[in-house]
């Protein structure tokens, strides 16, 4: 396996249009590097340029400490695996995982040890004499991955390779190819737009916009400390609330003041505020669903952050509650437990856990707390 | 020549399972294939033996088959053993032959026919009758023309081959160096699935060719016919969409005949024309706006939305203020009011006009 850097990379398209500005990141051996962001932010872009299937308009492609810009995709030793594969359907799973080695002229006895290396990793063993029509669907698609496996490349990109499956077998492939990974101790590059399976995949993820890269960090520090408005509104399930707010400083304290509430935030937050020069701005505040509250015990302990709004929707997920109201003009939601009394229509309180707040500035859109 | 090298391997393999020398004559007496000790100095038994009314004989030390294809005498397999064992070998070996003559010719009389099609080279009426020969029926069926670029095709061909049915519906031709046509049987699509069915198949073909062969290629497919010799049209019609899907959709890999929308009758605007409608939209220079990459993102994610500013600047992820901002700024620029539908639809068309004559002065 190897290690991937791209330093400086753009992709510039004759008509103008910039599809990835000054892409920088160094991918290490054995990293799995998820590419997230919404339809059209460059993600599968790079994906190609990494492949050498589009041009680099500028920039440095580094694999294994070799420049590869100018390499042909096929001397690149990258695999790719889409989301629309199709198995041949007159060989069997053997001579499907075996067929791209064919065409590269890899001696029979190399191709036969390859193949069955691959069938041992992903469990077709016992499958590699039938025909595809004869294998479920995830079984086609485990020989679709042994086809890039059998190449041993240094790196596998995948470009949403699970996205035309159903749900239930999305799942279940989810975990194939974590534990593929693991298995391989692969670099692999994977894009998707799902934040969902960007989160429970990526070892980092970079996040995408408009062909810039707004955060590359781990799961648990992009959920937990977004760099940006973006990222704070793209990761997370439903999606963090934003509330404008104007800064109050008195003294050492902070407090963000939206429509008649003052809520004070934590001594850490506020003396970024205050060190900031955020006193008497105007800024957005940032809170995930679940850290409103509306049991008591919490109403009592954030007794200094407690809002009422009237409820506009109720969504039961089962283990909890999906609670929908305004506050300051703004369309928030509270995951609360599923124990909660509130229903549609019911004027309640919520209390909003202050350490978890994140203020953002409102022209940059940069954070200001994390 | 194929036919050759594909007797050649098939005695190879056969001396290898009987250790019998043998060679393959024309009935000329010209050499075709042999194995490596075998005696070629054979002429004249060879046309002694044409002479003859018998299917086989032994002159000498070797044994002498006819191989016949459609009634004539093709080839003559001399077979070096004269036992009763190399009997039976030999009318083995010569019936291996003769199978494997008839369905390589026929494979490529096949293949050719369909050439001939597309290619406009056959009269309707010879069309039914060689189809009727050939045992090619009329089924619904369609023209996908994989577009390699700058690349050759033989790796391509290979593979799409190998996704294809060809024993069956499907024909795999090519009819230059830079693409390949599948004529794909699609009888067994049900027609409320066919639209989902054929972009799908098109889908597949660009990303098995990606992750087989790592090579980009632009998928475009025609209207599904039932007569054989429609099939050209359907070609035609994917050629086309090729073609327009590279002035106007670059972005898309599989482009359907069907579906061309505008771009199939900007397509056929003649340039005077063009350039009258341009001066028209923004008079003598095109704005350079246009070349902006953030307001042409802006533009299409507006289009894409239905003119629908909140959705555009939620997907935008942009303040609904900032895109008010940005929509005021491009109509000062090109002098139309994108946010109305009349302006909308000339801007529109006025940027796939500029593509147009973009390519046809590249083309000229």
């Amino acid at each position: 396996m190897a290690s991937l850097e791209l330093n400086n990379i753009c992709k510039v398209y004759s008509n103008g249009f910039e599809a990835v500005k000054n892409f920088n990141l160094k991918v290490e051996d054995k990293e799995f590097i998820i590419f997230v962001g919404p339809s059209g932010c460059g993600k599968s872009t790079t994906l190609r340029m990494i492949a050498g299937l589009e041009e680099i308009s500028s920039g440095e492609l580094i694999i294994d400490g070799k420049i590869m810009n100018d390499v042909e995709p096929k001397d690149r030793d990258i695999a790719m695996v889409f989301q629309n594969y199709a198995l041949y359907p007159h060989m069997t799973v053997f001579d499907n995982m075996a067929f791209g080695l064919k065409l590269r002229k890899v001696p029979k006895d190399e191709i036969k040890a390859k193949v069955e290396e691959a069938a041992r990793i992903l469990d077709l063993e016992k499958l590699l004499d039938r025909k595809p029509k004869a294998l479920s669907g995830g079984q086609r698609q485990r020989v679709a991955m042994g086809r890039a496996i059998v190449r041993n490349p240094k790196v596998f990109l995948m470009d949403e390779p699970l996205s035309n499956l159903d749900a239930k077998l999305r799942v279940q492939m989810r975990s194939e190819i974590a534990s593929l990974h693991n298995r391989l101790g692969a670099t692999i590059i994977y894009v998707t737009h799902d934040q969902t399976e960007a989160m429970t995949l990526g070892t980092r993820i970079v996040v995408l916009k408009d062909g810039v890269i707004m955060q590359v960090d781990s799961p648990q520090k992009l959920y937990n400390e977004p760099q940006n408005l973006f990222v704070a509104g793209f990761i997370g399930s439903p999606q963090m609330n934003f509330v404008d707010a104007k800064c109050v400083v008195e003294g050492a304290k902070a407090s963000l003041k939206f429509d008649n509430y003052t809520v004070e935030l934590p001594e850490e937050k506020a003396k970024k505020l205050i060190d900031g020069g955020y006193a008497g701005k105007d800024v957005i505040m940032g809170i995930r669903p679940e850290d409103i509250y509306d049991g008591a015990d919490e109403l009592a302990k954030f007794s200094g952050s407690v809002i009422e709004a009237d409820v506009t929707g109720y969504e039961l997920l089962g283990a909890e509650v999906l609670l929908y109201y305004t506050l300051a003009g703004a369309n928030m939601t509270a995951r609360v437990n599923s124990d909660t009394t509130a229903r549609y229509g019911d004027h309640i309180k919520l209390a909003l856990d202050t350490s978890k707040i994140h203020v953002f500035d409102k022209e940059s859109e940069l954070t200001i707390t994390n | 020549m194929i036919i050759n090298q594909k007797i050649q391997k098939t005695i190879e393999e056969i001396y290898w399972i009987t250790s019998v020398e043998m060679s393959v004559f024309t009935s000329r007496g010209k050499i075709v294939a042999s194995t490596e000790n075998a005696d070629k100095n054979i002429i004249d038994k060879i046309f002694r033996f044409i002479q003859v009314m018998d299917d086989d004989t032994i002159d000498d030390n070797t044994r002498l088959f006819k191989i016949e294809v459609d009634g004539d005498v093709e080839y003559i397999l001399s077979f070096e053993n004269v036992s009763k064992e190399g009997a039976m070998l030999g009318k083995m070996a010569a019936c291996q032959i003769k199978n494997l003559v008839i369905n390589t010719s026929d494979k490529f009389d096949r293949n050719n026919f369909i050439q001939n099609i597309l290619l406009g080279n056959l009269l309707a009426v010879d069309i039914l009758g060689k189809a009727k020969k050939l045992h090619i029926d009329n089924k619904l069926r369609i023209a996908y023309v994989i577009d390699t670029g700058e690349k050759e095709n033989d790796i391509v061909l290979e593979l799409v081959k190998n996704l294809s049915d060809t024993r069956t519906g499907d024909f795999v031709v090519t009819l230059d160096a830079h693409s390949v046509v599948l004529i794909k049987d699609i009888s067994d699509i049900s027609e409320e699935d066919q639209e989902e069915e054929l972009e799908a198949i098109a889908k597949r073909l660009v990303d098995n060719l990606l992750m087989e062969a790592m090579i980009k290629v632009r998928v475009g497919y025609g209207n599904p016919v039932v007569q054989i010799g429609d099939i050209a049209s359907s070609f035609r019609e994917a050629k086309m969409a090729i073609q327009v899907g590279r002035v106007f959709y670059a972005e898309k890999e599989t482009i359907s005949y069907g579906r061309l929308g505008i771009g199939r009758l900007i397509y056929q605007l003649p340039m005077s024309l063009c350039e009258m409608f341009i001066k028209e939209v923004f008079g003598e220079e095109i704005p350079d706006i246009l070349d902006d990459e953030e307001a042409m993102s802006t533009i299409n994610k507006f289009f894409e939305n239905n003119l629908n500013i909140s959705e555009t600047a939620r997907q935008l992820y942009v303040h609904r203020n900032t895109l008010v901002y940005r929509l005021e700024r491009i109509e000062k620029a090109i002098g139309l009011d994108i946010r109305t539908f009349d302006d909308a639809m000339t801007f529109r068309i006025a940027v796939m006009v500029i593509a147009h004559l973009k390519d046809m002065k590249n083309e000229s």
